[in-house]
Parts: C-alpha cells; structure tokens; sequence
C-alpha cells in the first residue's frame, strides 16, 4: 500500500474524458455534477474544468468517431484517481478517460480556486475545437518559420556534424560527388521503406 | 575538408532542422493536450519522427515521445493512419 500523504500535502492531476457525443447536455450535467461531487467528497480542490466540445476522435472508440471532450483539473489525494475513475467508469456515457499526475507534492493552500475556471459549457463550436490546438499553438508556427530562416544559418554547424560522419569518403572529392547521391538515394529509400 | 563542408552544405540543402525547437523558444512546452503542436513530430503513418529527423534534443524527444503517447492514449492522436 502507498502510505497516504499527509493531509497538508496534495497530488495535483488531470483527467481529461470523452462523452459519447450523442449524449445530452441534461446528461453532461449529470456527469458533471457527479464527478465535482466526487471530487469535494474526498476533500480535493477542483482547480479548473473545460468543455472541449465535439472533437473529432484519432481513431474509433465505442464506435464513435467524435466526442465530447471534457478536461478536469484538480487537487487530490491517495485515494482521489481510483474513485474518480471508477465513477467514470459507471457512468455510461463516458466512454474514453485518462488521468495524469502533474505534481506529486502540492500545498493545496498555494492553489486558490478561481471560480470562473469552473465551467462546463463548451468552449467551443462543433468542428472549431479542432482549430483550439493551432490557435495555441500559433507562436510556435511563427517560431517554426523563424526556425527555418535560422537554419540557413546552423548550415555551419550542420556541415561539422557530417563532416565527422562521413570520414570514410575522404577519398578524393570527385569520388566524393558521385558516392553522396547515391549515400542520398539510398537514405531516401530508407525513409520510404520504414514508411 | 573544408571541399567536405561545402558539399555537405549543397547536398544537406535545408532537408534537415538540425535545431531543438523547444530549446530554441523556451516558450513553447510539450504538451498533450495540444495535438496540432505535436503533429510535427509525428509522419504520415501516425509513428514518432526520430530524433535525426525531428531535431530535438535528447531531453525533449523524451518529452515528445511521451506527450504522443498520452495523446494517443485518449484519442487525441492516432496510433497509425491509413494511407
């Protein structure tokens, strides 16, 4: 058995679950309401709650191919995944969820409860969810193209790497011009292949 | 040598970042719940880019690969596509 933390001393998780997308919002309140009661029950912190909407799904689950996502974001103790989950579990509707340990050592003190954090209405449109990632993520995009430009300089850098790689066609820089082709070719076929 | 460099340049011509992007913005954290920022690290088939493509560092595919898989993990991600 683990040994049960102190009570001062919390686990921060997330649960992130999907929501058969057929089911209605009476239902989600449901479930909702449920888990946030499971959740005060065990003396844990609902820090922050989001509706993701109708997501399309990677890959089939119980047959569907969208679902509501839901994420939860909470303090908790030993005892808080197990129960959570196993309420997931009876709900019907849930049909996909997985728990993350963020932290292991939280003063639940430290993490004030910000009520507006607390919502259940989706956040975004149908099909719109799907542009929450780029939207994000949109920094980094600008950041993916600056890197692009920043390759061209780290040309330098990337020529000592392959110097040091190929050391065995030093023969003559001729040869040299017909053996790195082919060495290109071939790397590409490589690449197909494991495709 | 230096004939060695100068070839490598024409021939590696871009194909390859060879920069940690995470390293060059310290901004940007890997995160599963971001499925469009991880896209990038993944191919067509859905597997894990290898570092040599990909260009992380060590510390940061470590964090990718499992980002990916917790991704895959709750559906956010596919674990492989069809062509």
């Amino acid at each position: 058995m683990a040994q049960e933390l102190p009570k001062h001393r919390a686990r921060e998780y997330e649960t992130i679950f999907i929501v058969n997308p057929e089911s209605t919002s009476d239902q989600l309140d449901q479930i909702s309401g449920r888990l946030t009661e499971v959740i005060s029950r065990l003396e844990g912190k609902l820090l922050r709650a989001e509706n993701w909407g109708k997501r399309r799904l990677a890959f089939p689950v119980a047959k569907q191919t969208k679902g509501t996502y839901i994420y939860l974001h909470y303090l908790g103790y030993a005892d808080m995944v197990h129960e959570v989950e196993r309420n997931m579990r009876m709900i019907e509707p849930v049909i996909k969820y997985m728990t993350v340990k963020i932290e292991e050592d939280v003063n639940p003190e430290a993490r004030p409860v910000h009520e507006e954090d607390i919502s259940f209405a989706p956040l975004f449109e149908e099909e719109v969810a799907e542009d929450r990632g780029a939207k994000e993520h949109a920094p980094s995009k600008v950041e993916a193209s600056s890197d692009e430009d920043q390759n061209e300089d780290e040309e330098s850098s990337d020529d000592e790497d392959e110097e040091k790689a190929s050391p065995k066609e030093d023969d003559s820089d001729e040869d040299e011009e017909k053996a790195s082709p082919k060495e290109d070719d071939s790397d590409e076929a490589e690449d197909t292949d494991k495709d | 040598m230096s004939n060695i460099g100068k070839f490598d340049k024409r021939r590696g011509g871009g194909r390859r970042r060879r920069i940690c992007r995470f390293c060059a913005d310290q901004n940007v954290k890997v995160d599963y719940k971001d499925p469009q920022g991880l896209r990038y690290f993944i191919s067509e088939r859905g597997k894990i880019v290898p570092r040599r493509i990909s260009g992380n560092c060590a510390k940061h595919q470590r964090q990718v690969c499992l980002a990916i898989k917790r991704a895959r993990n709750i559906a956010l991600m596919p674990f492989t596509a069809p062509k």
